[in-house]
């Protein structure tokens, strides 16, 4: 580089940054400093007030519940998929890559209304799900549908480009050294790809978590039933409950900022490793 | 013959990748096989291996159908151009791996496995480097590793495909010796990939040259350098320039050079090959212009062009050749003549 250039960069280096720290200030800390204040707008009782009753609490543990089947089913999607996709040539595997990214460019909205046509009450598969006594909308397995849907390219968006950097060698070398497949899996490339599932797994999960569009679609609201945490803010919100909404909110932000403080942990603490398994 | 390949053909997607390979590899044998990217060798030693398979065609290896055989029955040691080590274990580890996944009752105890990842760290000279991971090795101590590695599982063959084609120049012949030195250490049947002629001449028993999915010749360094079987063989071993002849009646002409054809020849149109070391000045033969003269010590490059082909000749620095002025036209007459059919 030259040393002119070298300079100019310099120069321009405090009013970029400038802009950059301004710009999130407005965007990111300004938003999330209100959802404190307001939630403390009358003081820790009021704050406390808003967890007293169980519908509260109901919502936590069903948001915790969803995040809990669909992230694991997500993960193991994402390894699968990157697996096909990274490890083996066939025809349409350039459709499937672009069907996983599809959930990212679709509205939320439409992921919880596809649900609807198909198992709601006037939807495809109604007929069946009645004859089986079945119920998809309105439930805890239509909040994980959704969930699913919104969440699914994740892990496999982590996983594909990091394993079709690292092919496929090692696996072929543990495979003429003896290991069979659950050896392979589990000794060479569940280790190669840990950190970026790991990576995947946290980023699903911060989304499971606050996803409010598509649960929101097939909830049906049910206090203490199908209301998730998100769900729940929005009823007090609009019960003008101010203080019990924004209360509630902390919560999902406390939950987001612990995702950010386990990712941020992970890296200080296997800065050493992840260094030396990304160069090798 | 342990190892006995009959027939093989393998296709992808219409291309030939190989086309009736035959095949014997000698008990403790080491046997390279040579040829330009896209020959096959890479093809073939995969399916050796047991990760590729063929269209046709039979692997035998000591009476048995490697073919019906999964990778781990067969006890074959590969060792890859890129290393392949497992980045996320150490360098014991990686060499102890084929030991550790053996099936429990086959498994040996851990102080046994110690003692034999000691014993091979030896053998490839890396003692005091079992805790480093591969990310913090040289090139060259990477591929030691991935050889002591492949040879933990004392595999009855060991294949090495390109290993030392991403090492630099000086690393390469030093590993070069090293292999062959522990290829005579343990007597393992040896089947070695490589496009570099060199490589393949100054290491292997016998050497099988692959074009295009077939082999052109297999015999040992020698009988490929003096008896070559055909003209792409010839060129590929290298320092040589082909010209295209007539043979008539025992006269050969070249690039209007006339001289008796040796006994035997083809006759019609032929090619004559010509390797840098054959061609000595004489009153007739090809003409031949010096295009630079670089002495170095005891010998000399003369580079020369002989009818639009460039060749460098290294001579010693009292050869005549040597003495050549650039510039100048001379007659060079290649012995033995070596003429193959057009």
């Amino acid at each position: 580089m030259s040393a002119a250039r070298r300079s100019a960069v310099r120069g321009a280096a405090p009013f970029v940054i400038g802009v950059g720290v301004l710009w999130l200030a407005l965007v990111v800390l300004l938003p999330l400093g209100m959802v404190f204040a307001e939630a403390f707008r009358r003081g820790l009782e009021g704050f406390l007030q808003a967890f007293d009753e169980p519908d509260a609490w109901a919502a936590v543990r069903l948001t915790l519940l969803v995040a809990a089947i669909s992230v694991p089913l997500n993960a193991l999607f994402g390894l699968a998929a990157a697996w096909c996709i990274s490890r083996y040539e066939f025809r349409g595997k350039a459709l499937l890559t672009t069907l996983i990214d599809l959930p990212f460019s679709i509205s939320p909205v439409i992921s919880g209304l596809v649900w609807v046509l198909l198992f709601g009450t006037a939807g495809w598969f109604a007929p069946l799900l009645d004859a089986l006594g079945v119920r998809v909308i309105f439930t805890v397995t239509g909040l994980v549908l959704a969930t699913i849907l919104v969440t699914l390219p994740f892990v496999a968006r982590e996983l594909i480009p990091l394993m079709q950097q690292q092919g496929a060698d090692e696996e072929l070398a543990a495979l003429t050294l003896g290991a069979g497949p659950w050896a392979i899996f589990s000794k060479v490339t569940l280790p190669n790809v840990r950190w970026a599932l790991l990576y995947g797994v946290l980023l699903c999960n911060a989304r499971a978590m606050g996803e409010f569009g598509a649960v929101s679609v097939v909830s049906g609201h049910i206090r203490g039933l199908t209301n998730t945490l998100p769900l729940h803010v929005e009823i007090l919100y609009n019960e003008y409950d101010f203080v019990g909404a924004f209360a509630t909110a902390t919560v999902l932000a406390g939950l987001a900022l612990v995702t950010l403080l386990i990712k941020s942990l992970l890296e200080w603490r296997f800065a050493d490793e992840l260094a030396a398994t990304r160069r090798h | 013959m342990p190892l006995s390949i009959q027939n093989l053909t393998k296709t992808f997607q219409g291309f030939s990748a190989l086309d009736a390979i035959n095949l014997e590899v000698g008990d403790g044998e080491f046997l390279a096989l040579l040829g330009p990217s896209g020959s096959g060798k890479t093809t073939l030693l995969r399916i050796m291996a047991g990760l590729d398979r063929p269209d046709s065609g039979t692997v035998d290896f000591d009476g048995e159908d490697f073919l019906a055989q999964t990778p781990r029955q067969r006890r074959v040691g590969l060792v890859f151009q890129h290393y392949a080590l497992f980045r996320h274990m150490t360098v014991a580890d990686n060499i102890a791996f084929g030991l550790k996944v053996r099936p429990r009752a086959q498994r040996p105890s851990k102080a046994a496995v110690a003692e034999r990842v000691s014993e091979l760290l030896r053998l490839v000279h890396l003692e005091g480097l079992e805790k480093r991971y591969p990310a913090q090795l040289s090139g060259g101590q990477r591929q030691r590793v991935a050889l002591a590695r492949a040879l933990a599982i004392q595999p009855r063959l060991l294949l090495l495909d390109e290993p030392f084609g991403a090492l630099d120049a000086k690393v390469r012949r030093e590993l070069r010796r090293w292999l062959r030195h522990i290829h005579d250490e343990t007597g393992v049947t040896t089947v070695f990939v490589t496009h570099d002629q060199e490589e393949a001449l100054d290491l292997a028993d016998r050497v099988a040259i692959l074009n295009a999915g077939r082999i052109e010749q297999i015999a040992s360094p020698l009988d490929l350098y003096q008896r070559p079987a055909s003209a792409f063989v010839h060129d590929f071993l290298g320092g040589a320039v082909q010209l295209p002849g007539q043979v008539s009646d025992g006269e050969l002409i070249v690039e209007g050079w006339r001289t008796r054809a040796p006994d035997g020849a083809p006759t019609g149109q032929v090619i004559l090959g010509a390797r840098g070391e054959d061609l000595s000045l004489a009153d007739e033969g090809l003409e031949t212009r010096i295009v630079s003269v670089s002495p170095r010590g005891f010998r000399t490059r003369v580079a020369v062009e002989i009818k639009g082909h460039m060749l460098d000749l290294d001579r010693p620095a009292h050869d005549p050749i040597s003495d050549l002025a650039p510039g100048r036209t001379v007659r060079l007459r290649p012995d033995p003549i070596q003429l193959f059919k057009a």
